[in-house]
């Protein structure tokens, strides 16, 4: 019978969340403006929200006093499983994430990444972590990485800075910076091929 | 407003008329009849709120049609966040409509014509989201087309009256009329 028992989990190779990891050189509420701007000015935006409470999460461990913290943490959790409970999106505080990160639209995103850039878009249908179960590396997504609906990002990886990720793909090995790549199993392929893969630039 | 308990007349599928042209009453008794008649179909309330929020967009005072916006975009909003569905006003969608299921439906197009089928996790809009409020990138989606879970549909594309697109497959390029398309990248496969 012992047998049965599976062993205990190893742990996850991301950071353990012991301290306040927002980036660095901006305070907390410039920091939620920023993220409020990045979100296209929209207060009902599911993606705002997910990363504010991520940001707050990160703050609460700048505060040193555990009494103190106790009540932040508690607030916290509320609002992370909150998150979790209407939208789907969940982003535990401890992901290292850069700026202008934009969460689009909403609905099952699973963003267990051991770090994320900055300028960074997902859109809805995501999933970013470990590839079995036994395993213990997360992937690491570069800045201005865009990743499309429905892929998924699975193992002890790296994603190249400026990567374009095409819809329902999985990613499972390294991407070279400014790769895009589309299809089960992956390819790197052509701008064109995406057809208009380049965004217009704004005006 | 209650389609089924009053004698609203349901429009025959012969009946010409755009989904623009009909009355509000009678097209939302149709959606009702194209969601087998169930309150609790999301797809329902998904297109019901954009139908009201299209027809709000008409009425002339003000002072009307101010408090009229705000909860059809209270109501659009209780059906993303709920059931995930998404349906933007600038979309423009034809009659019946029928969305299947719930969950991560994002339905950012052009046109959605007559008749279309579509499931949950389907995603319509431009390939890179910076693009997402350009027309021009959006696809087009004519009568008839009926698309499986999980598909993606991106860019500046059109799909053939009557087309088929699999699930989970992600189309880039034109379907024509008739043919089912599957596969990432989508390819037109025998049926």
């Amino acid at each position: 019978m012992i047998d049965a028992i599976p062993a205990p989990r190893p742990p996850v190779d991301a950071p353990i969340g012991d301290r306040n990891a927002n980036p660095g050189g901006i305070d907390l509420l410039p920091l939620l403006a920023e993220d409020f701007r990045t979100h296209g000015r929209d207060i009902l935006s599911p993606g705002f929200w997910a990363v504010a409470v991520h940001r707050f999460g990160n703050w609460r461990m700048s505060v040193k006093a555990k009494p103190l913290r106790a009540p932040l943490t508690l607030a916290y959790r509320a609002a992370y499983y909150g998150v979790v409970a209407l939208w789907g999106i969940d982003l535990p505080y401890n992901v290292k994430i850069g700026r202008r990160l934009r969460l689009g639209h909403h609905g099952c995103m699973v963003l267990g990444a051991g770090e994320i850039g900055d300028d960074v878009s997902v859109r809805h249908n995501i999933t970013i972590g470990l590839s079995r179960r036994n395993e213990t590396k997360v992937p690491k997504i570069g800045n201005g990485v865009e990743i499309g609906p429905g892929v998924c990002v699975v193992g002890d990886i790296q994603i190249g800075d400026g990567c374009f990720v095409g819809p329902n793909t999985v990613v499972n090995r390294n991407l070279p910076p400014n790769a895009t790549v589309l299809g089960i199993p992956l390819r790197v392929v052509s701008q064109a091929e995406l057809g208009g893969a380049t965004p217009t630039p704004k005006p | 407003m209650n389609p089924s308990t009053t004698q609203t007349k349901i429009p025959s599928s012969k009946d010409a008329r755009s989904a623009e042209e009909l009355p509000l009453r009678e097209l939302l008794a149709e959606d009702f009849v194209t969601h087998d008649r169930r309150w609790v179909e999301p797809g329902f309330w998904a297109v019901a709120a954009h139908r009201l929020g299209t027809r709000v967009e008409g009425v002339k005072p003000a002072l009307l049609r101010r408090p009229l916006e705000l909860t059809c975009r209270l109501l659009s909003t209780s059906v993303d966040w709920v059931w995930g569905i998404k349906l933007p006003a600038t979309t423009r969608v034809g009659r019946r409509l029928r969305i299947w299921h719930h969950g991560s439906i994002v339905l950012n197009a052009r046109s959605i014509g007559d008749d279309v089928h579509i499931r949950h996790d389907t995603t319509l809009g431009a390939v890179r989201m910076a693009d997402d409020g350009c027309a021009a990138k959006l696809p087009v989606l004519e009568n008839g087309v009926d698309i499986g879970s999980g598909a993606c549909v991106l860019g500046d594309v059109r799909l053939g009256q009557g087309a088929f697109v699999g699930a989970n497959s992600v189309v880039l390029q034109e379907v024509p009329p008739g043919a089912t398309v599957f596969g990432v990248p989508a390819r037109i496969i025998p049926t």
